[in-house]
Parts: structure tokens; C-alpha cells; sequence
């Protein structure tokens, strides 16, 4: 997962940090505001502590071990943002002082390791484990589950910066300048050893060691830095909620802007009649595919009104936006329902 | 566990002799970290070959101890070498064939073209050679750096660059506790040596290893109260203070122009 020097260009690697230096300075300041003085040898005993969780071996079945990466343990067990500083700095003592993991590609591993795997895996964890007592077998079942998709995530976006180094970066005669793999191997290449094997590790670690925690101290599971409205402030729902509303009141801008600069569909999103434009012919098998399930709305927009004024679009465009929302926030809130009464029987019994 | 202690006892406090040690800090992390980006700048064969070169040569004649960058200057480059050999084939590269490995016989396995023959391609020796040697002269660089300062000067260095004082204080501190986590974990590890007899099962493995780490964070929140606690008994407010960065000699600045003039030679050979 550690991305040596000399795989990425300048390119991703330049982005990398462009992307990362607003996330470290928002995360120290989180930090700082939530931790206050014990924020410093917090953070440093947090990096110790996910520099050594990299060093155990742990043993899976058919002979081999694997290591975990431990960034989903520590943002269950400190915060995603603490997870952010503290493994942006082991990630740092590991490429600097053990060349671990490039130092032109820091950026991109603390992209993948410390901001993806901590907070796709946390929200896993939290989606999950609800509001759980921290003795409860629910908490190590979703911390398994946090450990194993973030861990898979993180991969996914390692594997796709490989990829798409052959197309980003290559020289006059056409041959690849940093990793030579495309996305074709890339991604098969790194999904396959993570679903399989070391997604199964970071579940284990991450898994064990709540239910570990769970059993021996409690309290220490009792997460530090979960995000927690100010005295007086929001609750955390309600501005996401009026977050999303502006979001789905904005969306007519993606109709608008196009239309005003004249560009026509997205790369890679034709419909059948724009590909044969395109291409001079249908392929047989997009022919065969695309006549399998006809949308309600497609383009978001009830059929026959796809060609109608950029003004009932637009209203079209919002409804779709709002019907999305509450279609995905119904399927999440069935989800906690179902998790919430299994484990209400599961105390019971 | 083992190698993990031993990198850590031979490495962190080792002394940094030679002329390359007693260069300041933050000339050695600006002068390698700009040869560094050189590196993965040119696109030809000859300049990073100078910098694998460059890189060894400062290890040799550096005055620093060579076995602490053997391993990486030899088995990471081997490494890489590993990977970028199937980018040589033409089921990755594709190009005029060299050698002909096998007879795989065309067609297609899932969404991937299957060639008719397994082959070594031009374009493919030339990826794989310029893959391999910019990651050993990546590594290299990055080695000599890492081996040439203690890790204390090395912080105060990327302090002096600008690196946030927070960042290279929390990282400073998690250098010293390192050591102190990796003994404590070497101790749990002898403690379950010392009551175990024949092997155990994977499942018990896994769940001695877990909770190990489970310790080990519990062991670490107290050592952080404990020290936070320290820190605020003497008059610590949350202000970050670095020492005093040292005056740059002639010395520390002829390294940096030398490095330079390095990598614009890299650069100008393309």
C-alpha cells in the first residue's frame, strides 16, 4: 500500500499535496480545538502507536501473514481527523527515517492511508455501530467491517493513481515514464490481494482489538473526537441536512453551465444514439446491455420531457435531486433500523 | 518484531560521521530532496543512472555507516527490479519482440487480449529499465538522506523549511515513544513465549495478537496522560517553541549549490 518514490509523476504527486495541505490544516485545527494540551503526546503516542500496529504480523489461514495498516483502529479509537495527524506522521517517520513509502509520493499515500482508509472506514464503523454500548458484539462487528472497507478503499485509490500513469505521463514514442501498469492491471491486480487477503487481516486486527478493548476498558472505545455539535450549535444531522438542500437546489447549475458553454455529454456517458454518432456504429453487445432496464426518469426527467425548456429541466433536475436524497437516506435508515432491532434482540437474549 | 527493534536500535541513535554529517540539516533535506524531484523529472536512462550513482557514491564516501543503507540501497532497487520485469512483456508493453518466452496462444481470458506469443518488447525493456532504476535512485537518495542525519536534526531541518512546528513537534515526540512502544511490545511478545509450549492454533495467534495491540493502545493512552500531565506541570500552554536553528558554513552552502548544479546537469541531459 506504501507508494515508493518514482511510481507516480509529478502530475498525481503535485496533486496529491495540493489536496492534502488544506486536509492537514483542517485536521490540526480539529485537533487543536478538541484536544486542546493533550493534543501533542496524544498524537505522538496515536503515530507510535499506528507505526507499531504496522509491524505486527498477523497469521492467516494457509500459511501466511499479512500486517495491518491500523488507520481504521486509530480513527475508531481517536477520531478520523486525530487519524489524519497521526498517521500522516508515521507515514512521514516511515518514509524518512526507514524509506517506507516515497517521499515525493507522502502526499498521495497520506491520500489514500490517512484520509480515506481512516474516514470511509470510521463512517463504516459509525453506520453500524450506531449508538451501541461499547460492550456490545455489534461494536467489533462494524469496527471489522470499517477495517475492511476502508482498507479496500484506500487500495482502490492507490491502485487507481498506478493506472492512470501510463495515460497521464508517457514519452514522444508513446512508452509509459512512471509505473508501466495500466488500469487494466492495476486495479484487478490490487483489488484481488486486498478483498482477499489483506482486507481479511485489517478486518481481524481492527475486529479483535475493539472487541479486545470492549471487554477489557471500555471507556477507552469511547471514541475522543466524535464530532459533536458546540454548545448551543447544530446537531451534526440537521447541517448535513440543510448541507444537501443547498446541494439539490444547485444542481440545475449542471444543466446551465454546459448548456451556456455549448459542450455536449460527459466523456464516456453517450446513450446508444450519441455512441453510433460517435463511433459510426452501435456495438453489439452496448445494443444488448443498454436494452436490459429502462430508467423511470431517464436524464432526470419523466419521458418525453427531455427536450423541453432549460427551465422545466431544471425543476425536473431538483425533483430528481430531491427524490435521489430521500430514496438513498430511506435505504440507510431501513439499514439502522434492521442492525438496531438485531441487536436489541440480541441483548434481550 | 525482531527486525523491526534491531532497525530501531542500530538506526535511530547511530552517529552520523563523516564530512556528510556534520552538514547542516536543511541542506542535506534541500540538496537531496531537489535531486530527489530531479529524478522523477528526466526521462532518459543516463541521468538516473548518475543519480543511483551519485547516491552510492555519497553512501561509500560520505564517512557514513554503510550497512544502515546497504539493505535499502540493494534489496528495495532488486525490489522493483521484480516488479517492472512484466513490463517488459508485451502483454503490458507492446513493441518489436526481442525474445520469444512462450507460445500462449491468442484469444482472450475474461476482457484481456491474450497475445499469440509471450514476448520481451523493445519498448518494454526500455519502461522497465527506466522504471526500475528511477525508483532505486528515488530509494538511494531518499537512504543516504535518512542515514546521513539523526533523526532529531533532521525534524529540526524540515523545521527550518517550513514544515509546521506542530507536525515536526508530534513527530519528534513519536520517534522517542517508538522505541519505548517497540520494547513494550517486544515485552508482551517474551511474556507469551515464556508461558506458551508447542504451536497454537491460527485463531489463537490472531487473538494473542489483537490483544497485544489492544494493550499496547491502552499502555500508550496512560504514557500520553501521563506525559500531557508532565508537559503541563512545566508551565507547557500549548505554544510550540523549536530550538534555535544554527548558522549555515560555507560548507552547508557549497553542498546545496553542488547539489544544483547536479540536478540541472540531470536535467539538461534530458
Amino acid at each position: 500500500m506504501h507508494i515508493p518514490d518514482g511510481y507516480l509523476g509529478p502530475q498525481t504527486y503535485v496533486t496529491a499535496f495540493g489536496v492534502m495541505a488544506p486536509v492537514w490544516a483542517w485536521a490540526s485545527h480539529k485537533v487543536r480545538t478538541t484536544l486542546r494540551l493533550r493534543q501533542v503526546p496524544l498524537m505522538a503516542l496515536g503515530a507510535a502507536f499506528t507505526f507499531v500496529v504496522m509491524m505486527f504480523n498477523v497469521p492467516v489461514p494457509g500459511g501466511t501473514t499479512g500486517h495491518a495498516v491500523g488507520a481504521v483502529l486509530v480513527a475508531i479509537l481517536l477520531g478520523p481527523w486525530a487519524a489524519v495527524v497521526a498517521v500522516s506522521v508515521a507515514l512521514a517517520v516511515q518514509a524518512l527515517l526507514f524509506g517506507d513509502g516515497g517521499i515525493t509520493a507522502f502526499g498521495a499515500n497520506c491520500l489514500n492511508m490517512a484520509v480515506i482508509m481512516p474516514f470511509t472506514g470510521w463512517w463504516t464503523y459509525r453506520l453500524i455501530a450506531g449508538r451501541s454500548p461499547a460492550a456490545s458484539k455489534r461494536r467489533w462487528v462494524a469496527a471489522a467491517l470499517g477495517g475492511y472497507v476502508g482498507l479496500n478503499a484506500a487500495a482502490l485509490s492507490a491502485a487507481f493513481m498506478f493506472g492512470i500513469q501510463p495515460a497521464l505521463a508517457h514519452d514522444a514514442a508513446g512508452r509509459a515514464l512512471y509505473c508501466p501498469f495500466g488500469l487494466h492491471i492495476a486495479l484487478p491486480a490490487m483489488a484481488i490481494e486486498h478483498l482477499l487477503l489483506f482486507g481479511v487481516v485489517e478486518a481481524v486486527v481492527t475486529g479483535l482489538v475493539v472487541a479486545y478493548l470492549s471487554k477489557s476498558e471500555p471507556s477507552l472505545l469511547e471514541c475522543a473526537l466524535a464530532p459533536s455539535p458546540a454548545p448551543g450549535g447544530r446537531p451534526l444531522w440537521k447541517k448535513l441536512a440543510l448541507g444537501v438542500a443547498a446541494l439539490v437546489l444547485l444542481t440545475p447549475l449542471g444543466l446551465m453551465i454546459p448548456a451556456k458553454l455549448g459542450a455536449g455529454d460527459a466523456w464516456g456517458e453517450w446513450g446508444g444514439d450519441r455512441l453510433t454518432e460517435l463511433a459510426g456504429y452501435l456495438p453489439a453487445g452496448f445494443g444488448k446491455v443498454a436494452a436490459l432496464w429502462h430508467a423511470p426518469m431517464p436524464d432526470y426527467a419523466p419521458r418525453g420531457a427531455e427536450e423541453a425548456a432549460l427551465p422545466v429541466l431544471s425543476g425536473w433536475y431538483i425533483l430528481s435531486g430531491a427524490l435521489g436524497v430521500l430514496a438513498v437516506a430511506g435505504l440507510v435508515w431501513i439499514a439502522r433500523r434492521w442492525l438496531s432491532g438485531k441487536e436489541t434482540d440480541g441483548i434481550a437474549s | 518484531m525482531g527486525i523491526a527493534a534491531a532497525l530501531l536500535d542500530d538506526g535511530l541513535p547511530a552517529g552520523r560521521r563523516g564530512w556528510l554529517g556534520r552538514i547542516d540539516a536543511r541542506a542535506k533535506v534541500l540538496g537531496l530532496l531537489f535531486i530527489l524531484v530531479i529524478a522523477t523529472l528526466v526521462t532518459t536512462l543516463v541521468p538516473l543512472a548518475l543519480c543511483v550513482g551519485a547516491a552510492w557514491a555519497l553512501a561509500l564516501f560520505g564517512g557514513i555507516d554503510i550497512r544502515r543503507v546497504a539493505l535499502a540501497l540493494l534489496a528495495v532497487p532488486a525490489f522493483t527490479l521484480a516488479l517492472a520485469v512484466p513490463a517488459s512483456f508485451n502483454v503490458v508493453t507492446e513493441g518489436a519482440p526481442l525474445v520469444v518466452l512462450c507460445h500462449l496462444g491468442g484469444g482472450h481470458w475474461g476482457p484481456w487480449r491474450v497475445p499469440e506469443f509471450l514476448t520481451v518488447t523493445d519498448r518494454g525493456l526500455f519502461v522497465a529499465s527506466r522504471f526500475a532504476l528511477r525508483s532505486a535512485a528515488c530509494v538511494s537518495l531518499a537512504s543516504v538522506l535518512a542515514a546521513a542525519t539523526r533523526p532529531q536534526d533532521l525534524f529540526k531541518g524540515l523545521r527550518g523549511l517550513g514544515v509546521p512546528a506542530a507536525f515536526v513537534m508530534v513527530a519528534a515526540m513519536m520517534t522517542r515513544y517508538l522505541d519505548l512502544l517497540v520494547r513494550c511490545a517486544e515485552e508482551i511478545h517474551l511474556a507469551k513465549l515464556s508461558r506458551s509450549l508447542g504451536g497454537v492454533s491460527v485463531r489463537r495467534e490472531q487473538a494473542w495478537a489483537a490483544a497485544s495491540m489492544g494493550e499496547l493502545y491502552r499502555r500508550s493512552r496512560t504514557l500520553a496522560d501521563s506525559v500531557a500531565e508532565a508537559m503541563v506541570s512545566r508551565g507547557y500552554t500549548g505554544e510550540v517553541h523549536t530550538l534555535r536553528q544554527g548558522r549555515w558554513s560555507w560548507r552547508d552552502g557549497a553542498f546545496v549549490a553542488g547539489c544544483l548544479a547536479f540536478g540541472a546537469g540531470l536535467l539538461a541531459l534530458g
